[in-house]
C-alpha cells in the first residue's frame, strides 16, 4: 500500500488552508492597528484639552494616558490569544483533512 | 496497516496537546470583577474614606484572580492580563492611589476611565469565552462525531 500521494495531496490541501487563513488575519491585523493609533490620537487630544479647561487634575490626566498604554497591551495580549485559538481551530481543520484522507485511504 | 493508525492518534495527540481551554471560573469571575470596577468607579466623586471597604474587596478579587490564574498551565495570555490589572503602575492602581491622595475624582475622569478600563475588562472576557469548551475539544468530536 502506497501511503506517498496520500501524504503529497494532504501537503496540498493543507498549504491551500494555511494560505486562506494567513491572509485573512493579516488584513484583520492591519486595520485593526490603524484603527487604534487614530482613536489613541483623539483620546489623548480630548483628554489635553479636560486639562487645559481645568476639567481634569494632571494626576487623572497621567492615569488616563497610563490607561492607553494598559490597552494596547491587552489589545496585544487579546490579540496573541485569539490567535492562537483559531489556531486551534486551524489545526482541528486539519486534523478534520487527515482523518478523512486516512479513514478513506484504509478503507475504515 | 496498524503503523497507519498509530501515525493518526500521534498526530492527532500532537495537534491537541497545546489546546488551552475555557475555564468557567475564570469567565464569571471576570465578569464579576468588571461590575465591581464599574460600581466603584460610579463612587469614585465621592469621598475614598467612605468606600474604603469596597476598595480594598476590588483589590482582593484582583489578587485572587492573579493567584488563580497562576495555577494554571498554557495559561500565559490570561496570566499577563491579570498581571497588568494587578502591578503597581497600571492605571487602575493608579486611580485608587489617587483617589486616596485627592480624596475624589472629578466627573470627566470617571466617564474617562470607565470607557478605558470597560474595555479592558471587555477584551478579558471576550478571550476566555472564545476559548475552546473541553468537552468540545477536537479529540473528543473525532470520537463522538
Amino acid at each position: 500500500m502506497d501511503i506517498k500521494p496520500v501524504l503529497n495531496e494532504l501537503k496540498t490541501e493543507i498549504l491551500a488552508l494555511i494560505k486562506e487563513r494567513f491572509k485573512k488575519e493579516n488584513a484583520l491585523i492591519t486595520s485593526e492597528i490603524t484603527l487604534f493609533i487614530t482613536s489613541s490620537k483623539e483620546k489623548i487630544e480630548r483628554w489635553s484639552i479636560l486639562l487645559l479647561q481645568g476639567e481634569i487634575t494632571k494626576a487623572e490626566f497621567e492615569i488616563l494616558l497610563q490607561s492607553q498604554k494598559d490597552l494596547l497591551r491587552m489589545h496585544s495580549l487579546h490579540k496573541a490569544g485569539i490567535s492562537a485559538i483559531q489556531l486551534g481551530h486551524f489545526k482541528n481543520a486539519v486534523l478534520k483533512l487527515i482523518f478523512n484522507k486516512i479513514t478513506l485511504f484504509i478503507g475504515v | 496497516m496498524k503503523v497507519h493508525y498509530y501515525i493518526l492518534i500521534g498526530i492527532i495527540f500532537l495537534l491537541n496537546s497545546c489546546a488551552s481551554y475555557q475555564d468557567h471560573f475564570t469567565l464569571t469571575e471576570t465578569i464579576t470583577t468588571k461590575v465591581m470596577t464599574e460600581n466603584l468607579l460610579q463612587k469614585a466623586n465621592t469621598p475614598f474614606s467612605e468606600n474604603e471597604a469596597t476598595v480594598n474587596e476590588l483589590q482582593q478579587q484582583l489578587q485572587k484572580m492573579q493567584i488563580y490564574e497562576n495555577t494554571k498551565k498554557k495559561n500565559t495570555i490570561m496570566k499577563s492580563m491579570w498581571q497588568l490589572l494587578n502591578k503597581e503602575e497600571s492605571s487602575l492602581q493608579q486611580f485608587i492611589k489617587t483617589w486616596k491622595m485627592q480624596e475624589t475624582m472629578s466627573p470627566a475622569f470617571i466617564s474617562e476611565y470607565a470607557l478605558q478600563i470597560n474595555t479592558m475588562l471587555d477584551l478579558m472576557i471576550d478571550y476566555e469565552s472564545k476559548k475552546e469548551k473541553k468537552t468540545e475539544s477536537a479529540l473528543l468530536q473525532f470520537l463522538n462525531p
